[in-house]
C-alpha cells in the first residue's frame, strides 16, 4: 500500500521503445564527449551540418554543400528554412558560434577542431573554416549538433524546447527518456532523417538478460548491437516472441595489437607466428554463429578503402620459443570469452599466453600509457581511411592519437600524410593501399574479424533502417502497429 | 556518557571511511578530465579542466576542501553536466530505501512464519529447512534473471524492470528478500533450538503451557534479543544486495547510481553515495547497540 502511495504509476505511452545498455551521461551537446550513444541521440535532437547514411557515407544535413579547393579552406553553404524549436532559423552565425564554443579549451570534443584556425561567417547561409594544414577528412568532424548562438553565450540557458532535429526531449527519467516529434521539424532535411510519426522512448537496461527479456515480453520494440551473439542465436529459433532480426555489415574491426618496442613481441617473426597459430574461421563459426567476417585488414570489404594484401605471409620463419607473453583485455564478457579461445588456440600451437583482465577505464589507461604487451580491442564507426593515420602514424603516439602500439614506419607515415591531403579520390586510394600493404607486412595488428551490426525488432514495427555505424537515425522512419501480432 | 562515546565512535568511523574512499578513488588510474574531454584531449585542456574543478591542488588541500564542503552540507555537483548531487542522491536513496525496507520486512515475516510452522510438524520442518538452505544460497544475480524469465517473459505478470509504478517493486523485492529470508530462518532456527533447551522453557512445557502461547510470549522475546545484532548486520548485506538487484532490474536507485559514478570517475558523487550508505549502516548498528544496552545493561557495564 505504502508503495502504491509513494510510487506514481508511470505508463510508457504509445511510442517506439528502444532498449539501450548504458545511459548517456548527458543529452546536452555542450557537454557530450566521446560517448557514442550520446552522439547518436544528439543528432535526433540537434541537427548537425553533416552525418552519415546507412552505408556510412557522408551525407549533408543542415549543410547544402561542403567544398574545398585545397583541403585547407572549407566553404560550407547552409540549407534555408531549418529552424530551432523556438522558431528561429538556423544561420551561419549559429554554426560559427557552435564551432567557436568547441574551440574553447574545456569543450569536450575540442580535439575534432584542434587544427581549425578561423571560422568565418560569409553571409547568413555561408561560412568558411580555415585549417592550419590541408585535411581532406575534415568534414567527418562536422557532426556536432548546431545550437542557437545565445545558449553558447549564456550557458545556463536550458536547451529544452530549442531542438532543431526530428524529436524534442519531453522528459528524462532515471531509467528512461521520452522524445516526442518536434513540431518545428516539418520537412525532412534529407531522405534518411524523416519527420517521425510516433514518439520515441529510450529505456536503459544494463543487464543483458533483462534487455533480452524486454524484447521477448513486448516491453521494448527495438534493440541494436548491445546483445551477445549467443542470445541472438537463441532468439532466432524462438518464433513465439514475434521478433525479427536483421543483420548488416558494420564498420567495426576487432584486433590484437602489439606494443612494437616490447622485446617479447618486437620481432616480426614472433608476431607472424602468433598470427598464423590462430584459426579465425573456427572462432567465427563457434562464437559468432557466422555473423562476422574474417578481417583481411583494418577495413571490411564494404568499405571503399578495403585492401587485402597480395603477399603470402603464411610462413613466419620463427624458430625460437615464445614465452612470457601476456594478452591484456577489458572485463567485457565477449572479450573474456574470445581471449580464452585465443589462448587455447595458441596453446595448441605450443605458445603459452597469460591473460590480464582489467576494468574498462583502467584498460584504456594502461594501453594508452604503453603498459600492455599485446591487447584485444576493437575500432568502431570509422568513416574515412584517415583513421589509419590516427592508429598508425608516428605522430599519433599517445597522448596525441591512437597509435598505442608505438608503431613507427617512414613509408607508412609518408603514405598516410599524402592520403590526408590528397583531393583526388583515385590517388588517395593508392596512398592508402600502399600504407595498408606496408602495415600487413609489418603486422603491428592481427586483424581478427568484422562483426555484423544487428537489430532485433518487434514485428509491430516496420521500416527501420540499420546504419552500418549503429546510429539511430533509422527510428525517424519507423511505423508501429498498436496491436501486437 | 556511554551514548556520547558511542556517537563519537560513530563519527570517527564515518570520517575514517570517507578518508579511505577519498584517497582510494584518486589512486585509480584515469581522471574525470580524460573521460569528459576525451583521451586525445591536449594536456593543456586537461590541466585547465582540473584547475577549474580544484583537482590540480595537492591531495591534502583537495581533502580539506572536500571536508569543509561536507561540513557545510555541500556535496558538490556532477562533473559531466553540473547537476546538484544532494537532490539526485535523496531521490535515489528514497527509491533504494523502499526496496530494501520492503524486502527486509518480507524476509523477516517469511523467516518467522517458517519458524512458526517448522515448530509444529516434523515433515514441514524438514521441507522448510531445505527450502531455506536453497534460498540462502541463491544470489540475486541468479535469482533475478530466473524471476524475470518466469514472471516477466513467460507469464507476463510483472514488468522486466525500470520504474513502472508499484508493480515494478515486486520482482526486485523478492530477489532481495529470498536469500535474506533463508539466512534469517537458518539463524532463527538454530537460536530457537538453544532457547528450547533453556530450563524455564522446559519447566513451562512440563507444566502444560500451550505451545502456541509459549512461542508467542517467551520464545519470541528471547529470539528477538538474540537475533537483533545479526539482523542489523544483515541490513549491511542488504545494502550490497541492492546494488546487484538494481542493476539486474534496471532499478534507478542508489545502487545503480553508485556503480555509474565509480565507472564515470565522478569522485564527488561516488563519495556522496558511499557516505550515505555507510552512514545508514553505521547508524543502524549504533541504534542496535544502544537498544540492546538499554535492555541488557550487562553489555556496556
Amino acid at each position: 500500500m505504502i508503495s502504491i502511495i509513494i510510487f506514481p504509476k508511470s505508463h510508457t505511452p504509445f511510442s517506439l521503445v528502444v532498449a539501450m545498455e548504458t545511459k548517456p551521461s548527458t543529452l546536452d551537446p555542450r557537454w557530450i564527449g566521446g560517448d557514442v550513444n550520446a552522439q547518436y541521440l544528439e543528432e535526433l535532437l540537434f541537427l548537425p551540418l553533416v552525418s552519415f547514411d546507412p552505408q556510412g557515407e557522408h551525407m549533408n544535413v543542415i549543410a547544402e554543400s561542403v567544398n574545398s579547393q585545397d583541403g585547407k579552406v572549407w566553404s560550407i553553404k547552409l540549407k534555408k528554412g531549418i529552424f530551432f524549436g523556438n522558431g528561429q532559423e538556423i544561420t551561419s552565425l549559429d554554426v560559427v558560434a557552435t564551432y567557436n564554443y568547441f574551440l574553447g579549451p574545456l569543450a569536450p570534443r575540442r580535439s575534432s577542431f584542434k587544427d581549425v584556425i578561423l571560422i568565418k561567417e560569409i553571409n547568413a547561409y555561408e561560412l568558411e573554416i580555415h585549417l592550419k594544414a590541408p585535411y581532406v577528412a575534415f568534414p567527418t568532424n562536422l557532426t556536432i549538433g548546431i545550437l542557437p548562438k545565445d545558449v553558447l553565450v549564456h550557458k545556463e540557458i536550458s536547451l529544452n524546447g530549442l531542438e532543431s532535429g526530428p524529436y524534442k526531449a519531453e522528459s528524462q527519467e532515471d531509467d528512461k527518456w521520452f522524445f516526442v516529434p518536434n513540431p518545428q521539424y516539418k520537412k525532412a532535411v534529407n531522405p534518411w532523417i524523416s519527420v517521425p510519426k510516433i514518439p520515441l522512448t529510450i529505456k536503459f537496461i544494463p543487464d543483458p538478460m533483462a534487455r533480452l527479456s524486454v524484447l521477448m515480453n513486448g516491453d521494448a520494440d527495438l534493440l541494436q548491437r548491445s546483445l551477445d551473439m549467443d542470445r541472438i542465436y537463441f532468439l532466432q529459433n524462438q518464433s513465439q516472441y514475434h521478433l525479427n532480426i536483421d543483420f548488416a555489415p558494420s564498420l567495426e574491426t576487432t584486433y590484437l595489437a602489439f606494443k612494437m618496442d616490447n622485446p617479447h613481441v618486437s620481432s616480426l617473426e614472433a608476431r607472424r607466428k602468433l598470427k598464423n597459430s590462430l584459426n579465425i574461421p573456427e572462432i567465427l563459426k563457434a562464437l559468432f554463429h557466422g555473423y562476422a567476417t574474417q578481417a583481411k585488414g583494418m577495413f571490411p570489404s564494404v568499405f571503399p578503402y578495403f585492401y587485402s594484401s597480395h603477399e603470402d605471409l603464411n610462413s613466419s620463419g620463427f624458430q625460437g620459443e615464445l614465452d612470457d607473453i601476456t594478452l591484456t583485455l577489458s572485463t567485457a564478457r565477449e572479450s573474456q570469452i574470445v581471449a580464452k579461445v585465443l589462448q587455447a588456440q595458441w596453446k595448441e600451437a605450443g605458445v603459452n599466453i597469460k591473460l590480464t583482465v582489467l576494468e574498462p577505464s583502467l584498460f584504456q589507461k594502461v594501453i594508452q600509457n604503453g603498459g600492455a604487451m599485446m591487447w584485444l580491442g576493437s575500432w568502431i564507426g570509422y568513416k574515412d581511411p584517415d583513421h589509419l593515420r590516427f592508429v598508425f602514424h608516428s605522430e599519433s603516439i599517445p597522448p596525441f592519437g591512437g597509435n598505442r602500439g608505438r608503431f613507427r614506419n617512414a613509408k607508412v607515415d609518408k603514405a598516410l600524410k599524402l592520403g590526408m591531403v590528397s583531393l583526388n579520390p583515385q590517388l588517395r586510394k593508392s596512398y592508402y593501399n600502399e600504407a595498408q600493404e606496408e602495415l600487413n607486412r609489418n603486422v603491428p595488428y592481427i586483424y581478427l574479424w568484422h562483426r555484423d551490426n544487428f537489430v532485433i525488432m518487434s514485428q509491430q514495427i516496420k521500416n527501420f533502417q540499420i546504419f552500418r555505424d549503429g546510429r539511430y537515425l533509422g527510428v525517424t522512419q519507423v511505423e508501429k502497429n498498436e496491436i501486437r501480432s | 556518557m556511554k551514548y556520547v562515546r558511542k556517537i563519537l565512535s560513530l563519527l570517527l568511523s564515518l570520517w575514517l571511511l570517507l578518508t579511505i574512499i577519498f584517497f582510494l578513488q584518486r589512486l585509480l588510474p584515469g581522471n574525470p578530465a580524460e573521460l569528459i574531454l576525451g583521451v586525445d584531449a591536449s594536456e593543456e585542456s586537461k590541466r585547465i579542466w582540473l584547475q577549474q574543478h580544484g583537482m590540480d591542488l595537492s591531495l591534502i588541500t583537495q581533502y580539506q576542501n572536500y571536508f569543509l564542503g561536507l561540513l557545510k552540507g555541500n556535496l558538490g555537483i556532477t562533473y559531466f553536466d553540473g547537476t546538484e548531487i544532494t537532490p539526485l542522491l535523496l531521490k535515489r536513496l528514497g527509491v533504494s530505501m523502499q526496496l530494501g525496507f520492503f524486502a527486509y520486512i518480507v524476509a523477516l515475516l517469511g523467516a518467522m512464519l517458517g519458524l512458526y510452522f517448522s515448530e509444529r510438524n516434523q515433515l514441514l520442518k524438514s521441507i522448510i529447512k531445505n527450502a531455506a538452505f536453497v534460498s540462502a544460497s541463491l544470489p540475486g544475480s541468479i535469482l533475478g534473471p530466473i524471476l524475470i524469465w518466469l514472471f516477466a517473459v513467460k507469464f507476463q505478470v510483472f514488468p522486466v524492470g525500470g520504474m513502472q509504478g508499484s508493480i515494478s517493486l515486486i520482482l526486485p523485492m523478492i530477489t532481495l528478500a529470498v536469500p535474506l529470508m533463508g539466512n534469517q530462518f537458518r539463524y532463527l532456527e538454530s537460536t530457537m533450538k538453544d532457547i528450547s533447551l533453556k530450563e524455564f522453557i522446559r519447566v513451562a512445557l512440563a507444566k502444560g503451557v500451550n505451545e502456541h502461547k509459549l512461542f508467542m510470549t517467551h520464545k519470541l522475546t528471547l529470539l528477538i534479543y538474540a537475533a537483533l545484532p545479526i539482523f542489523s548486520l544483515q541490513l549491511g548485506a542488504l545494502l550490497t544486495g541492492v546494488v546487484i538487484t538494481e542493476v539486474v532490474f534496471s532499478y534507478p536507485g542508489l545502487g545503480t547510481l553508485t556503480l555509474q559514478s565509480v565507472l564515470m570517475r565522478e569522485y564527488s558523487l561516488a563519495s556522496a553515495c558511499v557516505l550515505v550508505t555507510a552512514t545508514m549502516y553505521i547508524i543502524i548498528n549504533t541504534l542496535n547497540d544502544l537498544f540492546l544496552s538499554m535492555k541488557d545493561p550487562r553489555r556496556y557495564g
